[in-house]
């Protein structure tokens, strides 16, 4: 990665030495999974977001958590490459988290409008956004033999290395390797797999919001 | 539903690739006609890709959050050493300008030499030297005092002139308790009681005019004859 050389302060004799890192380095950075890239993101960025969610006012979540769960987003999508670089990776970023904003704040704006000009989520992609943040609260309610039986199903938990797979393919693991995983019988596993999924689509579809999301 | 029931585990089937060839081609072309198994799979493959993708975020927010923790504690780490820099600083500069302020060897030469009554109280006696009368007797303030030795008396005879300050150091060890002063016909001119720490008396210009002293330094009986001449 490519650095802008810059002269050292006084200052990096206490560690700090101010790094400045074109748009190019920091999507390579995110893209590459480079951990002194995200923190470099919250050292440079943070500020600037925390101003821009101070001017809301009213809302129950913490500057800090917008800011986490903006990046989170933001990061995601350079993976998947839903950002395409039409704005500064900082404006993208201030756009994700003034959503969550006011999407805290239940209002409804037509989000093109805020940031005329710069690349912001599109209107799907919120949508999406907004089915998953519904399933994981659904999900997050289950018991965890549940989530676990499921997430080995769907072939999660494997390994930790697939952290940053994002898109595999839609096939399932064979019940009899979740089966031996587990120590028990395939058709228990069977079973038990059946049981948890239908339990977690019927909770989902039931939900209010999910039917108001999907209608 | 024992129908729904049976697509499921069809479904299931052919997702974890278990299906024969022959069941598996005839599963796809079922599909073209049939809405419902068609509805049904693409909404279980939906449910799939979307706990994935819960699960990916999931994973990505705690290593952000992480990684956020790390660079806080980082930057505080930081703030910290700056403060301790900044405090050390502070600490230096206050210490500096109470020794430079108060260094019995300073400027303004503030020092105490009484004597502890009975009380155990320092004495009240505080000989100050003052700089103005330093000034009257001349600009030149010597400190007539051998830097190499630790103690140092006046040498029977020795010669001062009045801008002198005159020295009078001795052992730690060896308690001195009151220093006497007598002119030439051995009258007191000037009595000073010492307290037990005081290891080191300084003779001000202001204290004596030109003449012939004797001095005579308690209990053990020290003394000596020095001239101050103008």
């Amino acid at each position: 990665m490519k650095r802008i050389p810059q002269r050292l302060s006084h200052s990096s004799l206490f560690g700090y030495n101010k790094e400045k890192y074109s748009e190019e380095d920091i999507l390579s950075g995110i893209v590459n999974n480079n951990d002194n890239m995200i923190r470099y993101i919250y050292k440079s960025f943070f500020p600037g977001i925390k101003s821009m969610v101070g001017s809301f006012h009213n809302l129950s979540l913490d500057t800090e958590d917008i800011f986490q769960e903006g990046l989170t987003r933001a990061v995601i999508n350079v993976r998947e490459l839903k950002f395409h670089g039409k704005s500064t990776f900082y404006t993208y970023l201030t756009s994700i988290c003034r959503n969550i904003c006011l999407k805290e704040l239940k209002r409804p704006v037509n989000l093109q409008e805020v940031d005329k000009g710069s690349e912001v989520i599109n209107g799907s992609e919120e949508h999406v956004e907004d089915l998953i943040e519904r399933m994981t609260e659904v999900k997050n309610k289950m018991d965890e033999s549940c989530k676990q039986i499921i997430d080995l199903r769907f072939g999660l938990g494997k390994s930790s290395n697939q952290q940053f797979d994002s898109y595999q393919p839609v096939e399932s693991v064979k019940f009899e390797d979740i089966a031996k995983q587990l120590q028990i019988e395939t058709d228990n596993a069977r079973q038990r797999f059946r049981r948890c999924f239908e339990k977690f689509k019927m909770v989902l579809f039931k939900d209010r919001e999910w039917k108001g999301l999907t209608n | 539903m024992a129908k729904y029931t049976t697509y499921d585990d069809l479904i299931e089937k052919y997702l974890e690739g278990s299906l024969s060839e022959a069941e598996r081609k005839d599963f796809e072309e079922q599909l073209k006609s049939d809405k419902l198994l068609s509805e049904k799979l693409s909404e279980r493959q939906m449910i799939q890709k979307a706990w994935i993708k819960i699960d990916q975020h999931d994973k990505v927010k705690r290593h952000v959050a992480q990684l956020i923790r790390i660079e806080k504690n980082t930057i505080q780490s930081r703030k910290t050493r700056w403060l301790a820099a900044a405090s050390l600083i502070l600490l230096i500069s206050i210490s500096s300008v109470i020794f430079i302020r108060y260094n019995p060897k300073g400027d303004e030469r503030n020092f105490q030499a009484g004597n502890k009554g009975s009380t155990g109280k320092k004495s009240e006696l505080i000989i100050r030297g003052q700089k103005n009368e330093i000034r009257k007797f001349g600009s030149s303030d010597s400190i007539h005092k051998e830097s190499s030795r630790a103690h140092y008396l006046p040498k029977d005879g020795k010669t001062f002139i009045s801008a002198d300050t005159i020295t009078f150091s001795w052992p730690k060890n060896s308690l001195k308790e009151r220093l006497m002063i007598f002119d030439e016909n051995w009258m007191k001119v000037t009595d000073i009681p010492l307290s037990k720490d005081v290891t080191e008396y300084k003779l001000f210009p202001s204290k004596l005019k030109a003449g012939t002293y004797n001095w005579i330094l308690t209990p053990n009986g020290a003394k000596s004859q020095l001239i101050i001449k103008e």
